[in-house]
């Protein structure tokens, strides 16, 4: 999911899992909800229908009455203990503490009550579809990512170690490779870097063999040298074509020593 | 797994370049020196040979033969011929063309056959000035090479070659086979001896 088409799908789908609960729901359940939203619905605008003209009246009324309500919540020579505003307080003390009461109370229900609720509602829910539907996760991942230095990650949590020997430790490594690498091809690729034949010839041939060898380089340098300067004095401006028909005989072509891999 | 085989060339580095090429007058003057050379020891030998039989035959009123050189000639003239036609059509190189690593082959890159190698041997042993013709050639040709279809390669794998030469050649035109224009190699030239 690309992150375009995770954020489209987060508000969207949101309206649509809600209807699709509904859906789940049993029938009276849904008709229970139904009715509980609509008197709901009706007590919260009457209410405020009313309140709205009383609220705005009250800006208007107090600042006019404050000094009278001042007089009348403290008035003069009546002991403070009696005084309405002390009254008023003792009681809205009484109302704290019974708020608190309940509002602690309340906290140890829904802490008790949260786990199995949770539970239950998790249980009704496909937590997997919804956050694979909701969620963008690979925004999630990336970010994750790019937060952290993995391979530090690895390199400081991880056996290498052991993963290695446990990985060789299951591996044919000869036959794997005689499966996967060219034995021949490396082989004649390291003979003709080291010019193995030439070592050869050097340790195994003798005098006359370096003589004849001499012989042979110095006769075709002669010719090399005959045939440019006849060149240059025919004015011949193309190479000569030596090359001869049928294929060269050197071992190249037809190796001498069979090795079986 | 299939079998390999590890090639080895056992020719120098320098010198593969020049594996299959036609050699060229220095190297086929050089060679056809050698087998002058041999030819003439034979010849020489000949002679002092007959001389020791006709000293066994009548050893008291021995005389010192005396050849002219017309017949010296003759003789080196036989045994050039067939010296050459038994070596190129075995093993496809004189001693001399063993020792620079040269070799004759035909139009096709092949060993001569009898035929082609007699008329050879005789057109070398009787014009050896025909090998000089590869100065101007623009291919290394001798005239022999020219007029045959032969050519003379390099080619130091000398030991492939004795195998090879228990071989039946191959198949190979009845030698002088003028008229088909043939490829752009068709060359020639022979240690010649010559």
């Amino acid at each position: 999911m690309s992150s375009d088409e995770g954020s489209s799908s987060k508000s969207a789908p949101s309206s649509e899992l809600v209807a699709v609960r509904r859906a789940e729901l049993a029938p009276t359940e849904a008709a229970y909800l139904a009715a509980a939203t609509r008197v709901i619905d009706t007590v919260l605008g009457v209410t405020l229908v009313v309140s709205r003209p009383l609220v705005g009246l009250a800006h208007r009324v107090v600042p006019l009455t404050a000094p009278v309500v001042r007089i009348i919540a403290r008035p003069p020579l009546v002991p403070e203990s009696l005084q309405p505003a002390s009254v008023l307080a003792r009681v809205r003390g009484v109302g704290a503490a019974a708020r608190n009461g309940a509002t602690a109370n309340m906290d140890r229900t829904v802490r008790a009550q949260a786990t199995p609720l949770a539970l239950a509602a998790l249980d009704r829910i496909d937590v997997t579809d919804v956050v694979l539907e909701g969620v963008d996760l690979h925004a999630i991942v990336d970010a994750a990512l790019d937060s952290m230095d993995l391979t530090e990650t690895v390199l400081s949590r991880v056996d290498l170690d052991r993963i290695v020997t446990a990985a060789l430790d299951g591996l044919d490594l000869t036959a794997l490779v005689n499966e996967r690498v060219d034995l021949a091809a490396l082989a004649d690729q390291v003979i003709d870097d080291v010019d193995l034949p030439e070592i050869i010839r050097e340790s195994s041939t003798g005098i006359a063999s370096d003589a004849i060898r001499g012989a042979r380089m110095g006769a075709i340098a002669g010719d090399d040298l005959v045939a440019k300067w006849v060149d240059r004095i025919m004015l011949r401006r193309r190479a000569r074509r030596t090359d001869a028909p049928g294929e060269s005989e050197s071992p190249l072509e037809k190796p001498l020593a069979g090795v079986d891999e | 797994m299939s079998e390999h085989r590890l090639q080895v060339d056992p020719i120098p580095r320098e010198a593969r370049r020049y594996q299959g090429n036609r050699a060229g007058v220095i190297t086929r003057t050089v060679a056809g020196g050698i087998d002058y050379g041999i030819v003439t020891i034979a010849t020489i030998g000949t002679y002092f040979g007959f001389c020791i039989f006709m000293f066994l035959l009548n050893p008291r009123s021995y005389e010192w033969p005396s050849w002219p050189v017309a017949t010296f000639l003759v003789v080196g003239l036989l045994y050039m011929v067939t010296y050459l036609t038994i070596s190129w059509a075995t093993l496809g190189r004189t001693f001399g063309a063993q020792l620079l690593g040269v070799r004759v082959v035909n139009f096709r890159g092949n060993r001569l056959r009898w035929p082609g190698a007699f008329l050879r041997a005789g057109f070398c042993a009787v014009f050896p000035v025909g090998l000089y013709w590869c100065i101007v050639s623009g291919a290394n040709r001798s005239i022999q090479d020219v007029v045959l279809r032969t050519s003379v390669i390099h080619d130091w794998a000398s030991h492939h070659r004795a195998v090879s030469s228990l071989e039946p050649p191959d198949p190979e035109p009845a030698n002088p086979e003028p008229a088909s224009p043939e490829p752009a190699s068709p060359e020639p030239a022979s240690p010649e001896s010559s």
